[in-house]
């Protein structure tokens, strides 16, 4: 891609580069049409992120503002429900691992080998992401209904299954959670690694056959060493957003039974605007932002070392 | 139609045993059944919406009404106070739309043909913060709304909370710097030589090449305001402000407190999921073009 700019003359002794217009268009023009963006970011990203830092070492209610240093971190780490919430949100992200990473690359992989109606697939299994969040959290929790007569409970009542509890059962609530995630997002998934798959050349799938592959060989030796890059980034991508879940816990369960589904981010959430403990609150933040810093230099690190070979 | 180009794992020639027929059938037969358990929950959603409200409920269940009984709508449209609703995130639609247009385009378009000096320091800022999540900073952005800096406005409840935020959006930047950067330097130099402002070569020149993607960013936009929950949530206290989706939960969540009937309630879900389908269905080709703008990292 050639990289050209525009005003600069290549010629460094050239007068034009000089003149008063020329310094104001090169230098000026560009900072005034970056100034809009700069101070909405500065207002709006970094000054909070800095300042979470710096309130984070100090007590801030409404009345008071006190330096306590590390007090507020200290308060978190023995704090029982800190722990439970880190462990419900990697529980929650191991679960969606489990459910649903290798979901959408199965689905891929068979739309892929669709011979017809493809397109009418392909949508089918899209129409889930179209929904809005907090439309599908308030639709499963009709249907999770706890009551005989929730909708789920009467399907397994056809069955002979007793009513089930569902949300309010502390050992499910999570994969509860877990299921409604996969069933809104395992369909656009599915549509980006239906994209990669198709950019395989069938030249490959050709060799093989000569090499007198059979279709298991094929998938093992040729489809996912292709797509091993494209599940990678979906795999950390995964674990980050998955990190940050909120709007289900917060509409359908509000923390769970026994807490069982409070979740980092609810938690945060509860102790800013329920607590009212700012300070305390944006010790989470920078908590959160270190653990998710970690995580990418881990995906970082695995990606040049996958790179290498 | 089968395109020769494209090819997956099986064959022509595997495709005619019958052990690989009888797997693609199974794998089709998978398919189907995902289908099903993609669509079912919204067609019963659709369906049951349009009940009597004492058959929702019935046991044995019925998928389609006995009888369809558009009452349902109507009392959703009138109880919830729909129009108040939707009339409040047209506007927040409207402010967010102009923000995202002007203030990344702008940005990006430094950052790709004009270099200014330490852009590279910014790029490395903007990308920062397309990584950290909102819920590392949302605290002190809060107070930052509450009491302004410098100029000491209290911006809650009132919608410069949710659209001054939203010229912060990191994913619009990169989305119009990689656009214009795809952009031919050559016209831009030319009308540069000619002596024409860079203000003009923006909006005469520029502008009118970057159609598709600013088109684009109005059709995320959109779609992004009418589903958003959380922040308005946080920002917006007056239940007159609120926007479509913060109200209809607030509802729903309300509903265990007072006998509401489901039908209505499914009426109002149902509601809502008609812009975002019809923005799917009428620009599906945009979105698909917006997934190849912004690309994989």
């Amino acid at each position: 891609m050639k990289v050209s700019y525009i005003g600069k003359s290549v010629n460094t002794k050239d007068k034009r580069n000089i003149s008063l217009y020329n310094i104001y268009n090169r230098e000026v023009i560009p900072w005034l049409f970056l100034i809009p963006c700069f101070i909405t970011f500065a207002f709006f990203v970094w000054e909070p992120f800095v300042k979470g830092v710096y309130y984070s070492l100090h007590k801030v209610t409404f009345k008071t503002f006190q330096f306590v240093s590390f007090d507020n971190y200290l308060k978190l780490f023995t704090d029982n429900l800190f722990w439970t919430a880190w462990k419900n949100t990697f529980y929650y992200s191991f679960l969606t691992i489990i459910i649903g990473f290798l979901t959408p690359v199965i689905i891929g992989i068979f739309l892929c080998e669709l011979r017809r109606l493809k397109g009418f697939f392909r949508t089918a299994f899209y129409i889930p992401a179209v929904i809005p969040g907090a439309i599908v959290a308030m639709m499963w929790m009709w249907f999770y209904d706890p009551s005989p007569s929730g909708l789920l409970n009467v399907i397994i009542g056809n069955l002979g299954l007793e009513p089930f509890d569902w949300l309010l059962n502390k050992d499910f609530s999570m994969v509860g959670l877990v299921i409604i995630a996969t069933w809104a997002g395992a369909g656009s998934t599915s549509i980006i690694y239906l994209a990669a798959l198709e950019g395989i050349p069938g030249d490959y799938y050709e060799a093989g056959e000569v090499d007198g592959m059979n279709i298991w060989n094929k998938i093992i030796n040729i489809t996912i060493p292709q797509i091993k890059p494209i599940m990678l980034i979906m795999l950390i991508l995964q674990i980050i957003g998955t990190m940050q879940v909120f709007n289900e816990p917060f509409i359908m369960t509000g923390g769970g039974p026994a807490n069982a589904t409070m979740t980092v981010m609810l938690q945060n959430y509860y102790i800013a605007f329920r607590y009212y403990d700012s300070g305390t609150a944006a010790a989470y933040g920078v908590i959160i932002f270190f653990v998710l810093f970690i995580l990418s230099l881990i995906y970082f690190r695995g990606k040049k070392l996958s790179d290498k070979n | 139609m089968y395109d020769l180009a494209i090819r997956g794992i099986i064959s022509e020639s595997e495709y005619k045993q019958r052990k690989v027929k009888f797997l693609y059938g199974a794998m089709v037969v998978l398919l189907v059944v995902g289908v099903i358990v993609s669509i079912y929950p919204l067609i019963w959603l659709i369906l049951s919406s349009f009940k009597d409200k004492s058959e929702v409920f019935q046991i044995p269940l019925t998928l389609f009404p006995k009888k369809f009984k558009f009452e349902s709508y109507i009392d959703a449209w009138n109880k919830l106070d729909f129009l108040i609703y939707i009339k409040n995130t047209g506007i927040i639609m409207l402010g967010n739309v102009l923000v995202s247009i002007f203030i990344p385009s702008l940005a990006g378009y430094s950052l790709a043909k004009l270099n200014p000096r330490g852009g590279k320091i910014l790029f490395y800022l903007f990308l920062i913060s397309l990584m950290t999540p909102l819920q590392v900073y949302m605290v002190p952005l809060f107070m930052n709304l509450r009491d302004l800096p410098i100029f000491h406005f209290n911006l809650l409840d009132t919608y410069w909370a949710l659209w001054l935020p939203a010229g912060a959006n990191a994913f619009a930047l990169f989305l119009y710097k990689g656009f214009f950067e795809g952009l031919p330097t050559e016209i831009i130099e030319a009308a540069n030589c000619e002596g024409a402002s860079q203000w003009k070569i923006f909006t005469k020149i520029v502008i009118p090449l970057s159609i598709p993607v600013f088109v684009v960013m109005i059709i995320f936009t959109i779609r992004d305001t009418w589903n958003s929950f959380f922040w308005p949530y946080i920002v917006l206290g007056k239940t007159e402000m609120q926007p479509i989706m913060v109200a209809l939960v607030r509802n729903f969540l309300s509903l265990s407190y007072q006998p509401v009937v489901i039908t209505t309630v499914l009426a109002s879900l149902v509601i809502s999921c008609i812009l975002p389908v019809i923005l799917f269905a009428f620009f599906q080709k945009y979105i698909m073009q917006g997934v190849n703008l912004s690309g994989l990292k």
